[in-house]
């Protein structure tokens, strides 16, 4: 897996249509309800309000959310909506000269980690009647008629998002007093570390402009690292490893690779390919400049209106010790504290 | 391809021996026999496709069983079984067969055809293949669809005499013992994500980015979004007749409440209503908590199920939360009122101890040693653990994902289904707020390697049946079927371990007790499955199913 290969993976959902005597028939492909995706979460609810259910499911890759809009669109249906789960209710309907016993019962939950409605749904074929609630306490029934049409939205799934090569540690990683000495780091003034080689075009082409940014900013002080110029190789080295370390298997690094040092010596931002003023002002005012957000645990997201609920960062030791016993710096001492 | 066609060939069951000429047990002897008629399964299923020239002998023979339309006619799909009994041809006639195992004249003229050997087991003489047929006017959108099963018979030469070894296998006779064949005339959904969330563009960045993407630029060390397990919950937050979407995310990315909006379009108002927590988030519930018509939100973070109270403002004040004795992290949160006081009581499901390889089930087939779940009793908005007291501690930590409440026995209180991994799942009956196991006597253990499950009475006979989520695995098929699989294993226990990777279980509920009829209903292999769920997908009032499923796919094309 850590080779990129699947564990039980491109496998596609399954829906089953009853064929009647208990027996179903596997309509995934016609319904286009198949996708690859590792699928997690199916949730049923009428979202529309024409008397169908239409689909919320859950995947883990691609696209996240999808919305499957029914279009059976059934002229009648019978909506049981008591207010609370738990209530049942005995739906007595005769069908030419067929009659049926069907029971629905409202819950809070159902599959796996859907949480749905209290509201229990039987679609009528045509020529269906109901002849009553029978049997148990709850009657609160009604026989609904498909509603008018509406617009419906636009078709099509969401377009894949690119990411903007930026992790933003949860923790930040302080990093050792000999390292940080090695890359002129002063304490008291946030620090970007910039590893570039000459011959890649963002770096020729992107980076010189966002590091002009940068300079006339005036707020954050700035190495940069040559991977051609041989005294660089321990930084770059050092600097490629941990980044290669925390970011984990399946990273895409590249250069430029640059590093955000915090004022009080901690590594707080990771920047894999151009550098995005936007995003580095960001990081400045949120991790490196305001000390209490800074002890927050960062996200992707603006801060501000967001928060955590279990509160303040959870220790630095055993990534730093993570770190350590991967070889990746010397200085036990420090880390041993 | 060759070597998927063997990999799918080595899932196999050993059939019965055969006087003559025993199939192959051993992994090695599946592999060399199935290695050995690679080449006529590749020509088996260009001929399929309509790609080559037939790879039968000459008067090789056929048997196709006659089919038995649904007794749902009329809607937007249909669909034709094989019948149990009779045969709809008996011959030589190639075309014919052709057309049984594609689905009939009616997949002729449909320019793109895909035939997929799914499941194949080495037999006496030859091969039971269960094919997939998808057939469109383009690959994207299949109107027909066909699965069969067909017993083979392969001899080498065109004579179908034994002969050297230098001569290519033939097929002697095919005997197709089960099809399934459906169609569609009109889109029964169409995906309108597009639509519905594009045009808030924050939700849709955030949601149009895969998992595997988020886990590697969020410092996570529990990698709460690679493995995906993200609820989602549907209510009508803001009374307006719509429902609205709760939508739990990993630590780092916030959660989402998306509001349906009178054009049907979604807007994002998580954080202008206090529900945008960082925190990993899986099970989320919107339900009315505090009985004042106003849906509540209920949110399982990390260990703790929290519970915010919608004010008239709408907005979402921590009302009370439950904390789990220790950090491992709740997946699967519902709600019922298990003690009949009136108000809402939480269920919530525990898995592993604090990330997802800490813990390892043992023993693998019945585990007990995983955290437990917890129930806490509404006191006024103060949450009590009582899981102890109503005796839902009982037989361990079973590495549950979910409970479900269902008040089957229609005494009613709501009685509770728990999901299992890794073994027995647990029927709880409630008598008063005191639950007792009692799955084993009404025949609902179903132990596998349970996910999810989900109440219906799908066959409208006044009773609920159950649909149980389980994983079906290729790779564990093709090792824990051997017969020299475990020797050092009694045979319950290889048979229990059997079932990890066996599939979805169809319960249905017959007298006092729910029969086991997943394989007659079809419904076994939803492959690696998750969360599926009843649904009456084409509004004929009878409820079908969807069934979620992968586990993880990386970026390579290949699996495990």
């Amino acid at each position: 897996m850590e080779s990129g290969v699947s564990w039980s993976g491109h496998e596609r959902n399954v829906a089953w249509l009853q064929a009647g005597a208990g027996r179903f028939v596997d309509v995934s492909a016609i319904t286009g309800l198949d996708q690859v995706e590792d699928g997690r979460v199916a949730l049923r609810c009428d979202w529309d309000g024409d008397g169908d259910l239409d689909l919320w499911l859950r995947f883990r890759s691609g696209s996240t959310l999808r919305y499957m809009e029914n279009r059976a669109d059934p002229d009648r249906h019978v909506a049981f909506e008591p207010g609370r789960p738990g209530a049942s209710v005995m739906v007595e309907t005769s069908f030419g000269e067929e009659s049926t016993s069907t029971l629905l019962q409202t819950r809070t939950s159902d599959g796996y980690l859907a949480g749905v409605r209290p509201r229990a749904v039987l679609a009528l074929r045509p020529g269906e009647e109901v002849l009553g609630a029978e049997g148990l306490a709850e009657r609160r029934l009604q026989v609904v008629a498909r509603p008018a049409e509406r617009k419906a939205p636009e078709a099509g799934s969401l377009p894949a998002h690119e990411l903007p090569g930026r992790v933003v540690l949860r923790t930040a990683l302080p990093l050792p007093p000999g390292r940080l000495r090695e890359l002129g780091f002063r304490p008291g003034r946030p620090q970007l570390v910039v590893v570039a080689d000459p011959e890649c075009e963002v770096c020729a082409g992107v980076l010189p402009s966002a590091i002009d940014a940068i300079v006339e900013d005036g707020r954050i002080a700035l190495t940069r690292l040559n991977t051609r110029n041989k005294a660089d190789g321990p930084a770059v080295r050092w600097a490629s490893t941990t980044a290669a370390h925390i970011l984990g298997p399946g990273a895409e690094l590249d250069t430029p690779l640059s590093l955000l040092i915090g004022p009080g010596g901690r590594l707080q931002t990771i920047l894999v390919g151009a550098l995005e003023w936007d995003g580095m002002s960001q990081d400045l005012e949120w991790f490196a400049l305001e000390p209490v957000q800074g002890a927050l645990r960062a996200s992707f997201d603006p801060p501000g209106a967001s928060r955590w609920f279990h509160g303040m960062a959870r220790s630095s030791a055993p990534l730093a010790q993570e770190l350590l016993e991967a070889g990746f710096d010397s200085e036990a001492a420090f880390y041993s504290k | 391809m060759i070597a998927r066609l063997i990999l799918a060939l080595a899932a196999c069951t050993a059939a019965a021996a055969a006087p003559q000429a025993p199939p192959p047990d051993l992994p090695e002897e599946v592999e060399a026999f199935v290695e050995a008629r690679a080449d006529w399964l590749g020509s088996f299923k260009a001929w399929a496709e309509g790609r080559g020239e037939p790879p039968f002998g000459e008067g090789a023979g056929f048997r196709v069983p006659a089919g038995e339309p649904s007794s749902r006619e009329g809607g937007p799909v249909r669909l034709v079984r094989s019948a149990g009994s009779g045969a709809a041809f008996r011959g030589t006639d190639i075309p014919g067969l052709r057309d049984a195992l594609l689905g009939g004249q009616g997949v002729r003229g449909l320019a793109q055809v895909k035939v997929k050997v799914v499941a194949a087991a080495p037999v006496p003489g030859g091969f039971e293949l269960q094919l997939r047929v998808e057939a469109g006017s383009s690959p994207q959108a299949p109107v027909w669809q066909a699965v069969s099963r067909v017993s083979l018979t392969l001899v080498r030469g065109a004579g179908g005499e034994p002969a050297g070894a230098e001569e290519e296998w033939v097929c002697a006779s095919a005997s197709v013992t089960a099809w399934e064949w459906a169609s569609r005339a009109e889109e029964l959904f169409t995906e309108r994500t597009l639509g519905v969330i594009g045009p808030d563009e924050r939700a849709a960045r955030l949601l149009g980015v895969g998992m595997d993407r988020w886990a590697q630029r969020l410092d996570d060390p529990s990698l709460s979004a690679w493995f995906g397990h993200q609820g989602i919950a549907a209510g009508d937050v803001n009374g307006d007749g719509r429902p609205d979407l709760l939508v739990a995310m990993p630590s780092g990315l916030p959660n989402m409440l998306l509001v349906q909006q009178p054009d049907g379009t979604v807007r994002d108002v998580a954080r202008e209503v206090g529900l945008a927590w960082l925190d990993d988030t899986k099970g989320v519930l919107l339900i009315d908590m505090d009985g004042d018509g106003r849906q509540d939100a209920v949110s399982a973070l990390g260990h703790v199920i929290v519970v915010q109270r919608q004010d008239e403002r709408g907005r979402f004040q921590v009302a009370g939360w439950g904390v789990s004795p220790d950090e491992a992290p709740v997946y699967g949160v519902s709600a019922a009122d298990v003690d009949g006081d009136g108000d809402l009581d939480l269920f919530g499901a525990r898995y592993v101890s604090t990330r997802y390889a800490d813990t390892l089930p043992v023993p693998l087939e019945d585990a007990r040693n995983g955290p437990s779940n917890v129930l806490f009793r509404n006191d006024r908005g103060r949450f009590v653990d009582v899981t102890e007291a109503a005796g839902l501690r009982a037989g361990g930590g079973r590495f549950s994902l979910q409970g479900s409440f269902s008040d089957f026995d229609l005494d009613g209180d709501p009685d509770l289904y728990v999901v299992n991994d890794f073994g027995r799942n647990q029927l709880f009956v409630n008598d008063g707020g005191r639950f007792a196991d009692e799955a084993a006597s009404f025949g609902v253990e179903d132990q596998g390697a349970g996910m999810g499950a989900s109440w219906s009475d799908f066959d409208r006979d006044g009773d609920l049946d159950l649909y149980v989520t389980n994983m079906y695995s290729s790779a564990g098929r093709r090792v824990a079927f051997q017969d020299g699989f475990a020797p050092e294993r009694t045979e319950e226990e290889r048979a229990e371990i059997r079932r990890l990777s066996l599939g979805n279980s169809l319960l249905v509920r017959e007298g006092t007790r729910f029969i086991d009829r997943s394989e007659g209903a079809g419904v076994r292999m939803g492959r690696w499955a998750w969360g599926a769920v009843f649904a009456d997908l084409d509004a004929d009032g009878f409820d079908d199913l969807i069934s979620p499923s992968g586990f993880l796919t990386g970026p390579k094309p290949g699996d495990l």
